[in-house]
């Protein structure tokens, strides 16, 4: 059974605390989790350390809250993956509906990789709604950028404010529609340079072998090998489904290696493709693993087709 | 494994012309010579003419003579137009048997195949040969080299049968399953991506392995790249034989991999 403000609702209540000063937060949080423990719902924490000793310390009694932490917001797609086993894992011990208090590390506004996590918080609009979930997802007005305060209307259906208020938000979009328009993306300034390599529809043998011959030390082997396996799925994906001619490019830096895969089609059909797996593990897995496999993924729609650029390193 | 032997034991040899096959087939048979195994030269024509193809193998004449080497007319080696698997696998499991017994060190033989795998039904039947006898090469005296010819057979067929050997001329399929041990445990070396999905497929097929103790042990510490599609393909066979693949390799993206895509009936060891 749903309570609170999602009493009746069926699937993802999603919302955005766009806070500008701690009190605003707690106004906010405290309730909605104080709530949650005592109707009996997993009541989960996952922000920052500050953060959650903040609201914690702000409770009457926050015994029972469960945090999560760390590697939750490594990657979107790893991401999404965790949160709907944990939720999937309450729902069948019988939770009628879990409450979650999010945020972002602040690494993950970085203009580098913030689109990724922008198409994520679109994406759990659906990937979340087959469960009965309300989350609140926190944004500190003092110190996110405006371009993600931008996404963040588009992706939060509603907004949580203080004195138990749950406005819809007009400038929310459907993930169908979010995902699939064409946004501006912020390129690395690596992608300006010359190609160290570039390969036209090639053999893929030959589009995995240049991967290890552009990347420099700095690069794990492992981070060669995940990007060996992403490249190779990339040029597949661009081989079956694209409009030729299939265009490989490789570029590197001390830290990092990005390889871009073009083609002239219109890209994958699906928006959350790359962000859910697919629920028939046959098909359609390339773009997810590419997403789990690399640092950062940039799908780009642009007159002249669509790119992927698959970065292994640190994202600029 | 004695891996650097079972390379040696059963190459597949792709020849453009029967002079190339007939000068790797001397070579073979010449190494076999030199370490004490009786040899056997099997090929289309007469046995005069398989006779001067070998002619050029010092001392192959006094070998035919003393009975160290033998020339064999096609037809009359294999039962007919069709391989029977098992069957021919005992022919030579007896002659191997019989050389032993007449104090040779084992068995060795080229043959040209090419006539043999004409038809796909006859594709199927020899590739399942490849295969056992493979497994009997893994662990007794006996090696073969298969010639298949360029000019006669489509690649798609020379790459289905090429990929059952563990070694040989040429690199049409990219990756290679073939029996290490008696009981079937396989090696699957090289790279296995979209392009080779549905000789995997076939190659599994061919080789039908059978689970020891409900496992399929494969060796992959010569696999260089496998992507999401043959791990699940893998996985999938296993389960079609209520066993767990147990693919041991060195390369840990494979685990990774592995467990993104939820192989469940794979698992990967590491050796490194």
């Amino acid at each position: 059974m749903r309570t609170g403000a999602a009493q009746g609702y069926q699937g993802y209540y999603h919302e955005a605390v766009c806070y500008s000063s701690d009190d605003e937060l707690l106004d906010v949080v405290v309730p909605f989790l104080t709530e949650g423990l005592k109707v009996g719902e997993p009541t989960i924490v996952a922000l920052g350390e500050r953060n959650a000793a903040l609201v914690s310390s702000a409770m009457a009694d926050p015994a029972g809250l469960a945090y999560l932490s760390g590697p939750v917001y490594n990657r979107p797609p790893g991401a999404i993956a965790s949160y709907q086993k944990l939720l999937a894992q309450h729902v069948a011990a019988g939770a009628g509906q879990i409450r979650i208090i999010g945020e972002f590390a602040p690494a993950a506004f970085d203009p580098a990789v913030w689109h990724w996590w922008a198409r994520y918080e679109s994406a759990i609009n659906l990937a979340f709604d087959d469960y009965p979930l309300w989350s609140m997802c926190a944004y500190d007005t003092r110190s996110t950028p405006s371009y993600v305060m931008s996404d963040v209307l588009c992706t939060h259906p509603r907004m949580a404010t203080a004195g138990g208020l749950h406005p819809e938000i007009p400038q929310y979009q459907p993930p169908a529609s979010f995902l699939a328009r064409p946004r501006p993306v912020r390129h690395d300034p690596l992608l300006a340079s010359a190609p160290l390599i570039e390969l036209t529809d090639p053999v893929l043998e030959a589009a995995r072998a240049a991967v290890s011959k552009v990347s420099p030390p700095g690069i794990s082997p492992n981070s060669v090998d995940d990007l060996t396996v992403a490249v190779n799925e990339a040029v597949t994906n661009a081989m079956r489904h694209g409009k030729g001619p299939v265009h490989v490019r490789y570029r590197a830096a001390a830290d990092r290696v990005i390889v871009s895969v073009s083609d002239q089609g219109n890209g994958p059909p699906d928006p959350l493709a790359g962000l859910v797996a697919p629920k028939v593990p046959i098909g359609g897995l390339g773009l997810w693993l590419m997403h789990q496999l690399c640092d950062y993924v940039l799908l780009d729609h642009t007159p002249e087709g669509f790119s992927v650029h698959l970065t292994v390193g640190v994202p600029r | 494994v004695r891996r650097s032997e079972v390379l040696d034991e059963h190459p597949c040899w792709v020849y453009d012309d029967a002079a190339g096959f007939q000068a790797a087939a001397r070579d073979f048979l010449a190494r076999g010579l030199d370490s004490g195994e009786r040899v056997l030269f099997i090929g289309p024509g007469t046995e005069t003419d398989l006779l001067a193809q070998m002619g050029d193998i010092t001392g192959f004449s006094t070998s035919v003579e003393n009975g160290a080497a033998k020339v064999i007319p096609l037809s009359g080696a294999y039962s007919g137009g069709t391989v029977d698997p098992q069957g021919q696998v005992q022919t030579y499991a007896a002659a191997t048997d019989e050389a032993i017994a007449q104090g040779y060190a084992g068995l060795r033989v080229a043959a040209d195949v090419t006539s043999y795998v004409r038809t796909p039904s006859q594709v199927d039947n020899f590739a399942r040969y490849e295969h056992l006898i493979g497994r009997y090469m893994a662990e007794n005296p006996f090696s073969g080299m298969c010639g298949y010819s360029r000019q006669e057979l489509p690649e798609s067929t020379i790459a289905e049968l090429e990929c059952l050997h563990p070694g040989g001329n040429s690199s049409l399929a990219g990756f290679r399953l073939y029996p290490v041990s008696a009981n079937g445990e396989v090696a699957l070396t090289g790279e296995l991506d979209f392009a080779s999905r549905e000789l995997l497929a076939k190659a599994l097929e061919h080789a039908d392995l059978k689970p020891v103790d409900g496992e399929l042990r494969i060796d992959g510490a010569e696999l260089r790249f496998i992507d999401h599609r043959a791990i699940l393909r893998l996985s999938a066979y296993a389960q079609e034989r209520d066993a767990k693949a147990v693919l041991r390799c060195d390369l840990p993206v494979v685990s990774r991999l592995a467990e993104l895509v939820g192989a469940a009936n794979l698992r990967v060891e590491l050796t490194a």
